[in-house]
């Protein structure tokens, strides 16, 4: 028992932490693992200086452009079927309903490297396509590997993005809809004004996930010819057989465009904080 | 005799197989202030919104402002009007909800200014004065840059009257707008809506502020099962009520008020 007479004396000492022996533990633990795999990958059987000499060989660098352009194609029109699907998946009408649920439940369903494989033998499926007023052309000569990447990658994409942006829409409280169409807000300018950039707020973070994915996703696409970045990487290592050297180099483009590119997710994540409690 | 500004006949409209309107008719002249009472589930704020065209009635008419609400007729049939046109129907009352329903993403300004800039497309610098105009009279002009998150419940039910009285309509609604609110903020928005009232504007306001409606309205609907019941000028409602129910009502909510 601490008499108040003992506690006086006791106000007058300064006060310490409590030494977290866990943390120090596992710290250490961390450490060393972390030295032992330096030191394997250090004396295991790669030349480091193939990495370095590859790392910015023209061919290695035109597939970093591919693979981000790829990217970012793909993305994109993920994002505009992604949202039109979001729509229909909420719309009160049913056809639009069941297209979308019909339509997430295919692509989500199929592994896209399938997909992939799909869109590029397209010609075996329809060896000819008749564009009404354009022409006709055969299948082979349009589904070039970058027009079936973006299809496979892209409309593989708006399923998940559909997801995301339904979730996004329902975060929005109906008594949002109702204030707009009480200002005489038609349900349009409704969803422009008010609707989507409340919901596109809450979709950022996991739309930012979705497209570090889509960028290693891109990937795949060397199986189809594509020449993105792994694609050129393994074309160098069939001639040179340094294999993991290339892969090194290949793993460290992908890690440095994520790198850039999780800040510009924060950036995008302040501006459209705007308004939230502060 | 001059035209109703709302005029309502035979209005139904259930929830499922709950009828909460059955059968509610009314006249409202230009210009004068009624308060709609009742428990709830009585239809009060159903009919409001049927008003405001946030519901739409099974059976019944309403004209407001000399235009039929949401249908109109065509080759001797009623028939629903364009999403357009009732979109734009809807500008002819101002509506003011229990929860607010500012706009988080834009500030008390921007909020007020909205409806006029984009939807009356009308150009913004003109919009903004009167905006800002109409915020003073809230008493919130020192508040036009902030954001509803931080605003106080008070602050923004008048900031959603002024975003209301922007489109400049001839009737304004108010449902329940004081139930969320904290009691020291209930009286500053009660003081701006009875300045909306002596300006002239029609206003019907579905409320449980008996005072408020004692001190202001010029007649009190009372609503019980999705009827009005009674429908008195003010005086005579709070001094000498006709139905039972009506008595019961006033008896149950001036107890509870006198005991708190």
């Amino acid at each position: 028992m601490t008499r108040t007479t003992e506690a006086s004396r006791l106000l007058a000492l300064p006060r310490g932490g409590r030494i977290a022996w866990t943390q120090i533990a596992s710290g250490v633990v961390l450490l060393a693992l972390c030295a032992w795999i330096i030191h394997a990958f250090a004396v295991g059987q790669i030349e480091w200086r193939y990495v370095g000499q590859f790392l910015f060989v023209p061919s290695i660098l035109r597939g970093v452009g591919a693979t981000l352009l790829m990217a970012i194609c793909a993305m994109a029109l993920g994002m505009v079927v992604g949202i039109v699907l979001a729509l229909g998946r909420l719309s009160t009408a049913w056809l639009p309903r069941i297209v979308s649920g019909l339509y997430v439940w295919l692509f989500r369903g199929v592994p896209v490297i399938l997909q992939l494989l799909i869109w590029f033998n397209l010609a075996l499926i329809f060896p000819h396509v008749t564009l009404p007023g354009v022409g006709s052309y055969r299948t082979v000569d349009l589904m070039t590997p970058f027009l079936s990447a973006l299809f496979g990658l892209g409309l593989n994409q708006a399923a998940y993005i559909a997801e995301i942006f339904r979730a996004g829409f329902q975060s929005v409280d109906r008594g949002q809809y109702e204030a707009a169409s009480a200002i005489g807000m038609t349900r349009l300018m409704a969803m422009r004004r008010i609707i989507f950039p409340q919901a596109f707020r809450t979709v950022i973070p996991p739309l930012g996930n979705e497209f570090i994915n889509m960028i290693k996703l891109t990937s795949l696409a060397s199986l189809i010819q594509y020449p993105e970045v792994l694609h050129n990487a393994e074309t160098i290592y069939y001639a040179n057989t340094r294999v993991i050297e290339l892969l090194i180099v290949a793993g460290f483009w992908y890690l440095t465009a994520v790198t850039v590119l999780s800040p510009l997710q924060h950036l995008l994540e302040r501006r459209f904080a705007r308004g939230k409690s502060s | 005799m001059t035209e109703p500004a709302i005029w309502i006949r035979n209005l139904h409209k259930s929830f499922g197989a709950n009828p909460v309107l059955r059968g509610v008719s009314l006249d409202i002249p230009p210009g004068q202030v009624v308060c709609v009472l009742g428990g709830s589930g009585s239809g009060k704020t159903t009919m409001l919104r049927c008003i405001a065209q946030l519901e739409t009635a099974e059976d019944g008419l309403i004209v407001m402002s000399g235009e039929l609400l949401g249908l109109r007729e065509r080759n001797g049939r009623l028939v629903p009007r364009s999403a357009h046109d009732i979109a734009r129907q809807r500008r002819l009352a101002g509506m003011v909800f229990q929860r607010f329903n500012l706009f988080p993403h834009m500030t008390a300004l921007e909020n007020v200014m909205e409806g006029p800039v984009r939807v009356q497309k009308r150009p913004a610098a003109e919009v903004r004065s009167e905006a800002l105009e109409l915020l003073r009279s809230v008493g919130l002009e020192h508040r036009a840059d902030h954001y509803p998150a931080q605003l106080s419940g008070g602050q923004q039910q008048r900031v959603a009257i002024a975003r209301a009285l922007a489109l400049k309509p001839a009737v304004m609604l108010f449902d329940e707008p004081t139930s969320a609110l904290d009691p020291e903020s209930v009286g500053d928005v009660l003081a701006v809506m009875k300045s909306v009232a002596a300006s002239g504007v029609t206003m019907l306001v579905v409320t449980h502020e008996l005072s408020f409606a004692r001190e202001v309205a010029d007649r009190i609907l009372f609503m019980d099962g999705g009827v009005i019941l009674e429908d008195a000028p003010t005086a005579d409602f709070f001094g000498t009520p006709r139905e039972d129910r009506t008595r019961a009502f006033l008896a149950a909510v001036l107890g509870q008020k006198s005991t708190a």
